[in-house]
C-alpha cells in the first residue's frame, strides 16, 4: 500500500506547494529569496507530518529519509514556480491559471484516493472534457462558426484521441487485475503512454476549437465593418 | 451572446464533473479524520471504466 501512495502520491506534492506558492507568491511584503525558503521549510515541514500522520517509526533513518525528500519537494515546487512565473510574465497568465486549477484537481483526486480509485477517477475526468469539446464544436458549428472543413479536421483528431482513450481504458483494466506488483507496473506504464497520447490530441482539439473561433469572430467582426462602412 | 453560451457549457462541464469529484474530497475529509479509505475492487473499476469509454461516443 506503501508504494501506491508513493508512485501516485508523489508527484502531488510539488503540485499542491505550487498552489500554496501561488498565494505566498501573491505577498509583497516577502522577498524572493524569503519565498524559496518558505517553500523549502513547507517541504520538509509537510513531509514530517507525513512521517507521523503515517506512523513510521522515528529513527534516524527515518527522519532523515523524509527531510531530505520533504527538501527536494521544495526545491521542486520552486523550480515549477519559476517556470510558471516565466510564462505569467509573457502574458500566458488565464493559461496558468487554468493549468493551476488542473494541477490541484488532479492533485485533489490523486491525494485522497488508493491507486485504483484515484486511476479510474482520472480517467473519468479526463473523459468528460473531451466529450464536452464534441458538443461545443458542434454548437459552434450550428451557429456557423466553424466551417465543414474545420469541423472535420476537429472530428478527425477527436476520433485519435477516442481511441487512445478506449485503448488506455483497457490497460487499466489489464494493470487493475494484474496479479503481481511487477506486470501492474508494466501495464501502468502503457496506461501511461496512450493516456500521454490521449492528452496531446485532446489539447490539440481544443486549440483547433479556440483557433477557428477567433478566425470566424475577426471575419465577422470584419464583415460588419464593411457593411457599416458601406 | 458568446459568453452566455461558454457560461451555460462551463457550468454543465462543472456538472458533469461534481459527481466524479466529489467522492474524491469526501475521501480527504475521511483521511483528515485519520479513517482508512477503502480502494474500490477490480470488478468497480472495469464497470467505471467501461462506463466512461461509453460515455465517449465515436463521432460519425
Amino acid at each position: 500500500m506503501n508504494e501506491d501512495l508513493v508512485k501516485f502520491g508523489g508527484y502531488t506534492l510539488p503540485f499542491l506547494m505550487t498552489a500554496f506558492l501561488a498565494v505566498i507568491y501573491q505577498f509583497h511584503v516577502f522577498s524572493d529569496k524569503m519565498k524559496n525558503l518558505i517553500a523549502l521549510l513547507l517541504g520538509v515541514g509537510l513531509s514530517i507530518l507525513f512521517l507521523f500522520y503515517k506512523r513510521i517509526p522515528c529513527n534516524i533513518v527515518n527522519i532523515v529519509d523524509y527531510i531530505i525528500y520533504g527538501f527536494l519537494q521544495g526545491a521542486a515546487a520552486v523550480g515549477l514556480w519559476k517556470t510558471l512565473n516565466i510564462q505569467v510574465r509573457g502574458g500566458g497568465r488565464r493559461k496558468i491559471q487554468g493549468f493551476l486549477v488542473m494541477a490541484i484537481l488532479m492533485s485533489l483526486v490523486a491525494c485522497s484516493s488508493p491507486w485504483r480509485n484515484a486511476a479510474v477517477t482520472t480517467y473519468e475526468v479526463l473523459g468528460i472534457g473531451l466529450t464536452e469539446s464534441k458538443s461545443i464544436t458542434e454548437s459552434l458549428a450550428l451557429q456557423g462558426l466553424v466551417t465543414k472543413e474545420q469541423e472535420a479536421k476537429i472530428k478527425e483528431i477527436y476520433n485519435k484521441a477516442r481511441a487512445a482513450y478506449i485503448s488506455a481504458g483497457n490497460v487499466l483494466k489489464l494493470a487493475s487485475g494484474a496479479v503481481d506488483t511487477t506486470s501492474r507496473d508494466a501495464w501502468l506504464l502503457e496506461y501511461d503512454k496512450f493516456l500521454n497520447d490521449f492528452k496531446t490530441l485532446s489539447l490539440e482539439v481544443y486549440n483547433l476549437i479556440k483557433q477557428f473561433k477567433k478566425i470566424s469572430l475577426l471575419e465577422v467582426e470584419e464583415a460588419i465593418r464593411k457593411g457599416g462602412a458601406v | 451572446m458568446n459568453s452566455i453560451l461558454l457560461a451555460i457549457e462551463l457550468l454543465a462541464l462543472v456538472g458533469k464533473l461534481v459527481p466524479t469529484l466529489a467522492p474524491a474530497i469526501k475521501n480527504i475529509f475521511d483521511m483528515i479524520k485519520g479513517m482508512d479509505v477503502p480502494d474500490i475492487t477490480h470488478d468497480e473499476l472495469v464497470v467505471r471504466v467501461d462506463a466512461a469509454q461509453a460515455k465517449l461516443e465515436e463521432w460519425k
